[in-house]
């Protein structure tokens, strides 16, 4: 008989010190979820959401006549970033990669970054895809590239563009003087980053709408560009 | 006997106050099993098949009941007698798993069958928690029964903390606690198992640089928000999300992406992020309320061992919540345990409801005392 009071007596306080740890657990919630929840919606967009802008694909400059001088590709690179500096993890990536990508051919851009292939064929990007989330190393970026008719008096006459922020800028020739035309207006857009900076799939949202750029159309033509040298 | 007399039988059995309360704790664990099934869900609703996991845990939910009506099934006296060799088969497992094991997320803990994976740690409970009331019953209270308990306990733990899976060490350890408690242990014996902890402690968070960037991270979440602060953060931010109704269950970014094993280790932010704080705190009580039940039943269910295990076996379900739960509300560091009845897992989920089920067949002595009185009474 004593034995029961003592068990039921030892029961009640293991019951009274469950009951006061889960009151302390609900208060820690009640804590985070209503009395200070606007500080930390704030902290965890601040970790989660990044904003960003971007242009549309840099508009073409045409001669004349109607002929492309100048117009914009888009390819995509996939990168490196070595964020272990383990090399054995990097020749295991990097093996596993040319199952997909045979022709891989690393090449060591910045102290930390390998570019692993410039230019992805399409066909290869959705088997790459789901390897980004599994090795946060991987990422595929994409790369506008401008190209201009190939000759060197039409490419002195047209001028350069450099990349700024994701997009193209004019910096010397036409691409300098119609730079606004060319690019039209940014748009902007929120997402949402992992631990690795990489988006969340499905986070990407467009908060404003970018507006394309106008193709500029030149009074000369293209052949009279190039008599431009020879005139000189 | 007669047809009459079972059913007279049955229905006596049926509407007896112990066998009531343990229907409702029946109807209350599967109702958290359910709820459980759709914080899964909602954990990988933005992925590309939400309903795998929540899938496979409904089948572990209606295996796991049926295997609780099972072991409730076998009368105590069996678990009673033989949990020697039962503890003994377990312990073999938790051994066996360190040799031939999987690994993963780092632990050593599962035996990988056929793309099934079993965690033996899981199973051993309610068998560690038998091996100790059993062991403790058969002695006299003193400071020998002590140190054998201690001793055994310490054999369970050392496995357990090779793969190593210090969370399930803790409740492991909590286990032993309780249940020498409840035998009528001396309260300066406890003292010496917080004693030894302490050093044992120190030298763990020496060895075991996670544990120790754990908890750096946890005292202070701000010092390394992208590193060691990040689990603890995201629990915070998760919660704080939720706020009091919680968001649409599309919007659940943070247990869709940010999460650690969002449908595991952190089901509870998980269900505090889509239901709010209105829509968990109910888990809590909920799991307060079983506490409750088990414990009245435990007060009339006879004997020193079964009142013991019941008691000993709610606690180590009850403790293994608590330090879920705490661990999702950023009030201890992240220990990698699941939710018992809510997190994803078959061998969680079976092994629970093989506890429930050992501990209804303990509460079954009342009625099945009346059932012997009953029947001499017919005939």
């Amino acid at each position: 008989m004593d034995e029961i009071r003592i068990f039921k007596k030892r029961a009640v306080a293991v019951l009274i010190l469950l009951v006061l740890w889960a009151a302390a657990a609900a208060g820690a919630f009640l804590h985070y979820a209503l009395l200070n929840r606007e500080k930390y919606i704030k902290l965890g967009n601040k970790i989660a959401f990044r904003r960003g802008t971007f242009y549309l694909s840099r508009s073409k400059i045409l001669d004349r006549n109607g002929i492309v001088l100048a117009w914009t590709e888009k390819y995509y690179d996939l990168s490196y970033l070595d964020l272990s500096g383990s090399n054995k993890r990097r020749t295991i990536i990097i093996d596993y990669l040319k199952e997909i990508l045979p022709e891989l051919l690393p090449e060591k851009i910045s102290e930390n970054i390998w570019l692993l292939y410039a230019g992805l064929p399409p066909h290869t990007i959705p088997k790459l895809v789901p390897l980004l989330s599994i090795y946060h190393e991987l990422k595929i970026t994409p790369r506008h590239e401008r190209c201009i008719v190939a000759y060197p008096e039409v490419k002195k006459f047209i001028g350069t563009v450099e990349h700024a922020g994701g997009h193209l800028e004019g910096i010397s020739g036409i691409e300098k003087k119609y730079n606004d035309i060319l690019n039209g207006e940014p748009g902007e857009y929120t997402v949402m980053l992992d631990r690795h900076k990489n988006w969340i799939k499905g986070s990407w949202k467009l908060t404003k709408k970018a507006q394309p750029g106008k193709n500029v159309k030149l009074k000369l033509s293209l052949e009279d560009i190039r008599g431009m040298k020879n005139e000189k | 006997m007669k047809n009459d007399d079972k059913a007279s039988l049955k229905s006596m059995i049926s509407n007896s106050p112990a066998m009531q309360k343990v229907m409702i704790v029946q109807a209350l664990i599967f109702v958290l099993g359910l709820w459980g099934c759709m914080a899964i869900y909602c954990s990988d609703v933005l992925g590309k098949s939400p309903l795998h996991y929540a899938g496979r845990q409904l089948l572990w939910l209606t295996i796991g009941m049926a295997l609780m009506f099972v072991a409730q099934r076998i009368p105590f006296g069996f678990y009673r007698d033989n949990a020697l060799w039962l503890g003994g088969i377990a312990y073999l497992t938790l051994i066996a798993v360190l040799l031939f094991g999987t690994r993963i997320n780092g632990m050593r803990g599962w035996f990988s069958i056929s793309g099934v994976y079993i965690q033996p740690s899981e199973f051993a409970k309610p068998l560690f928690i038998l091996v100790m009331c059993k062991i403790g019953c058969m002695r006299k209270k003193s400071f020998k029964t002590f140190l054998l308990l201690g001793l055994i306990a310490a054999a369970w733990l050392a496995p357990i903390m090779l793969q190593p899976d210090i969370g399930t060490a803790i409740v492991f350890l909590s286990g032993f606690i309780v249940v020498y408690w409840l035998l009528g242990g001396k309260a300066w014996h406890l003292l010496l198992v917080f004693l030894a902890a302490i050093p044992t402690g120190a030298i763990i968070l020496w060895r075991c640089h996670y544990i120790m960037d754990r908890f750096t991270g946890f005292l202070n979440p701000e010092l390394d928000p992208m590193g060691n602060g990040w689990h603890v953060r995201q629990f915070q931010f998760a919660l704080a999300r939720g706020g009091m109704f919680g968001v649409k269950m599309d919007k659940a970014a943070w247990a869709n992406s940010y999460l650690p094993l969002a449908h595991s280790d952190s089901v509870f932010a998980t269900i505090a992020e889509v239901l709010g704080f209105a829509g968990t705190i109910p888990v809590i009580l909920l799991i307060i309320g079983i506490t409750f039940i088990v414990f009245k039943i435990s007060i009339k269910a006879g004997n020193r061992f079964r009142q013991v295990y019941i008691m000993g076996m709610l606690s180590v379900f009850a403790i293994q919540a608590l330090i879920h739960i705490s661990v999702n509300v950023a009030l201890l560091p992240p220990t990698g345990l699941t939710l018992p009845l809510l997190s994803y897992g078959g061998s969680s989920m079976l092994s629970t409801f093989i506890g429930f089920g050992i501990i209804f067949s303990a509460a079954s002595f009342k009625f099945r005392e009346n059932e012997e009185t009953y029947v001499n009474q017919r005939l």
